[in-house]
């Protein structure tokens, strides 16, 4: 197909080319795990020790290099959390197994929590 | 930490996979997305008593959602609980998720990924649904992410239900004649014949997988037919011809008439063929 160039044209406005309806502009992202019981909903929280009174849940603010929100969200879990309730580490706590630092997460991970 | 080696990273992919999976979110505050991730009666008197043994300053507390108003609590979730009711959202979600899928807002997402790696930088293309589900999907949406280069295909079902088809990128050329790209070629002329009105979008390779299958060719560009190690990757303006503005979606959403769109092109091939009854809205210079 032979192709024009049309260079008279308005310029180009981006805000008005496409509306933020259309993709989603997260500026932050916060993960709630949760558990239902029959008692009712419970949300984990946790803190820097067992005296803290001050409780959190993973939250960060999206950076340019997260690409997309699920990429905050990621690395709001890792970097707070440092991987403690991954899959493997549940199903250690619930065998009765002891965890050890190297079962959290590989080193360059729990770096990104400094 | 260079971002491809955080992307090769194993704990960090399984925890991308479950945010991107995480089917309950809430998206309604402004800027503000909430996931919410199911862990189930997990113990924590054993966890914290292990935690503690390696010296991890952490410290993990239930806490009753009608008791959060009186903890002291960090700022994001300390605003949300004011405005929305944890329990009404999660059941919310219960109930869209109990409805049959044609009652359902389904969308298909066909990664074209092989196994083999090349390089760290492939393991971008692993994150695709997390890119695309981050972008895009609203709450209340259902994404099913399937992997044609696995032989993963939606069945008839999803296919009946779905209000569009998603085709990202790969690092595969789309007319290699490889098993598992037969096959997706095959799906596709089969989808293009069967489900006519349903919506697809293709970016990149996955325009050129569906030009390719249903009666165009794609290609390698002339430079990568030099050099096999050509790969262009820039920012690139588009001309756009007025045609596509005339189109109704684009009516809706672009308030102008602009003859060049800015893209981020990154690639080797090219659709050299359109399909029959397939219109060309723009070009650039390169393919």
């Amino acid at each position: 197909m032979e192709a024009t160039n049309r260079k008279d044209s308005p310029t180009i406005d981006a805000s008005k080319l496409c509306p933020v309806t259309e993709f989603n502009e997260f500026k932050h992202a916060t993960v709630l795990f949760y558990s239902q019981r029959t008692d009712g909903l419970y949300i984990l929280l946790f803190s820097t020790n067992s005296d803290d009174k001050s409780l959190s849940v993973p939250s960060a603010a999206y950076e340019g290099y997260d690409s997309a929100i699920t990429f905050t969200a990621t690395r709001a879990i890792v970097s707070q959390t440092k991987g403690v309730l991954s899959p493997n580490i549940l199903k250690k706590i619930a065998e009765g197994q002891a965890i050890t630092k190297d079962d959290l997460i590989f080193p360059e991970v729990l770096a990104l929590s400094i | 930490m260079p971002i491809p080696k955080l992307w090769a990273n194993e704990h960090y992919q399984a925890w991308l996979r479950t945010v991107t999976d995480c089917g309950c979110f809430h998206d309604e505050l402004q800027g503000h997305i909430f996931y919410f991730l199911d862990v189930g009666a997990l113990n924590i008197d054993d966890l914290n008593a292990n935690l503690l043994k390696i010296d991890l300053p952490l410290h993990f507390k239930w806490v009753k959602v009608e008791d959060l108003s009186q903890q002291q609590i960090s700022s994001p979730l300390k605003e949300f609980i004011k405005t929305v009711d944890i329990a009404a959202h999660l059941k919310e979600k219960q109930t869209y998720d109990s409805l049959p899928l044609s009652r359902q807002n389904i969308y298909v997402f066909l990664m074209c990924k092989p196994d083999s790696t090349q390089s760290e930088f492939d393991y971008f293309y692993d994150h695709l649904p997390a890119l695309y589900v981050g972008i895009f999907k609203r709450n209340l949406e259902t994404w099913l992410i399937y992997n044609s280069a696995k032989d993963e295909f939606p069945s008839d079902e999803v296919m009946k239900a779905a209000k569009g088809v998603i085709i990202p990128g790969s690092p595969s050329s789309a007319h290699k004649e490889e098993p598992w790209l037969l096959k997706t070629w095959e799906w596709l002329r089969t989808f293009d014949k069967e489900y006519p009105k349903t919506k697809f979008l293709g970016v990149c390779f996955g325009e050129q997988i569906i030009c390719h299958s249903i009666g165009g060719k794609s290609d390698h560009m002339q430079e990568r037919k030099d050099n096999p190690k050509f790969f262009i990757t820039k920012v690139e303006e588009v001309d756009v011809f007025p045609e596509f503005f005339d189109l109704k979606f684009m009516k809706k959403n672009v308030g102008i008439v602009p003859n060049k769109l800015r893209v981020v092109e990154a690639h080797g091939d090219e659709v050299s063929v359109l399909p029959p009854g397939f219109i060309h809205y723009g070009y650039i210079t390169i393919a």
